[in-house]
């Protein structure tokens, strides 16, 4: 595969988007725009069939993927879209919601105005707790009219996971649905939907699974119930009902789905599928350059650098001024809050945000030693 | 030559059906269903051909996929 890199650019900003992607992806994008461009579900022409096989064959590579039934594999244009989906299709005036203090705007903006318009209440628990101070946490926020906890299972500011596997045992036990932003983890380390207590999970197609922008999924257990619909529109069945039809995925699809983005999708969790440890990989990355910024002098770390992102300031400079630096050296890292306005008050790095470099799948140890050496030109230049 | 028709709920568990069904070795062929025989609007049905139908309705049963009755049974029924 041809890298990326030989162009002289080091990509580091794969918690935004992964890149590059494999070419299977961008091959499967335009072989689907040139022989499947009919609209898929929405007759029975061969361009429409060849649309909706495209479709399906997605739904059934993520569920898969997610151990989940194909026809509960709902298709968004990003985990935004999945995660306002959800929490506002689940959540009633009254309701009270935890959120934990690593959640990104995706999951605090629409709780923030759910409990500006609808009544519902939230509160923020510490992420990163277990056994026992994890349960002390939850039941001491716990209320009669909680209904929700939304699990950030990694942090897109800094290496920092949540406790998935116990948070959904909690949920299970009090009854609770369990919404999971798999934003920074799906297709990095191992997050299912049969895992106990998981209502939903919501992930980004064009992270750690390598498609397109513009794709998203909800990934729901098979015990989750029907939540209610963010948008409504034409599905291609039961089309003389004023409702959505009541059974999914159709029910949360209106409107024309992105089949060109889902065909890249489709390649890119076949192509992860078939890599294996690609967590392994980037935590590997992640965890050396940590220890090489962890000796130098002048820089201060966030968070961890176990998890495929290393977050830190250089004394003296500011983020937004670091970044520029970088790119100037042909490095693309992201300096600023990342939209994780919690996180950063969690890692102590309000004032001016961070600087996050972030690996991808394509990363090698080389680019760890090119950072190293461009931010040590950084240090020298402020000092 | 057509055997008979068997309404689903959605494109996507036609497609499903479809696929499980060619693994026990039944070709079916997703079409649309005329409107006017479901009374909701726009639907699709499986297409089988080779006598196959009520294997193909215990197989989907088999595996959750809702459906319709077949065509001559009683309406689709939908």
């Amino acid at each position: 595969m041809r890298r990326f890199s030989d162009t002289g650019l080091l990509y580091l900003d794969n918690a935004a988007t992964s890149f590059p992607k494999p070419p299977q992806v961008t091959d499967a994008v335009c072989r689907c725009m040139a022989y499947a461009g009919g609209n898929p579900g929405r007759g029975t022409h061969v361009l429409s069939s060849r649309a909706a096989d495209v479709v399906y064959d997605c739904r059934e590579a993520a569920g898969g993927f997610f151990h989940v039934s194909p026809e509960r594999v709902v298709f968004t244009l990003n985990t935004t879209h999945g995660l306002n989906t959800v929490i506002k299709g689940y959540l009633r005036p009254g309701d009270h919601v935890l959120i934990s203090d690593i959640s990104h705007n995706a999951v605090y903006r629409p709780v923030y105005r759910l409990a500006q318009l609808s009544g519902v209440s939230f509160d923020v628990y510490t992420a990163g707790l277990s056994g026992e101070a994890l349960r002390g946490e939850l039941c001491g926020l716990l209320r009669p009219e909680t209904r929700m906890i939304v699990v950030t299972h990694m942090s897109n500011a800094a290496s920092f996971s949540d406790s998935l596997a116990e948070i959904g045992q909690f949920c299970r036990e009090f009854g609770l649905f369990c919404i999971v932003d798999a934003a920074q983890s799906a297709g990095h380390i191992p997050v299912y939907a049969d895992m106990e207590g998981i209502t939903a999970i919501c992930v980004p197609g064009h992270k750690g699974l390598l498609g397109p922008m513009g794709t998203g999924m909800i990934l729901f257990s098979d015990t989750a119930p029907l939540c209610d619909t963010l948008m409504e529109g034409g599905s291609g069945i039961l089309s003389l009902s004023g409702e959505m039809p009541p059974d999914l995925p159709e029910h949360l699809e209106g409107g024309t789905l992105g089949t060109p983005g889902i065909a890249g999708l489709c390649e890119g969790i076949r192509f992860v599928s078939r890599m294996g440890d690609l967590g392994g990989h980037i935590s590997e990355l992640s965890s050396l350059l940590w220890e090489e910024m962890h000796n130098m002098s002048g820089i201060r770390l966030y968070g961890k650098g176990d998890s495929g992102i290393v977050s830190f300031t250089v004394d003296g400079v500011s983020p937004a001024e670091t970044a520029g630096f970088l790119d100037r050296c042909g490095i693309c890292v992201r300096s600023g809050y990342h939209c994780a306005p919690l996180a950063h008050r969690k890692f102590g790095s309000m004032e001016n945000g961070s600087v996050r470099v972030s690996f991808g799948v394509f990363n090698t140890v080389r680019d760890v030693k090119r950072v190293v050496d461009c931010i040590s030109k950084c240090k020298k230049i402020s000092i | 030559m057509t055997d008979c028709i068997i309404a689903v709920q959605s494109r996507t568990y036609g497609a499903k059906g479809k696929r499980v069904l060619g693994k026990a070795g039944i070709r079916a062929e997703i079409v649309s269903i005329d409107p006017s025989l479901t009374k909701k609007g726009c639907a699709f049905g499986l297409q089988l051909s080779g006598g196959y139908c009520t294997d193909a309705l215990r197989i989907l049963d088999t595996h959750g996929i809702p459906h319709g009755d077949s065509i001559g049974r009683g309406g689709f029924g939908l």
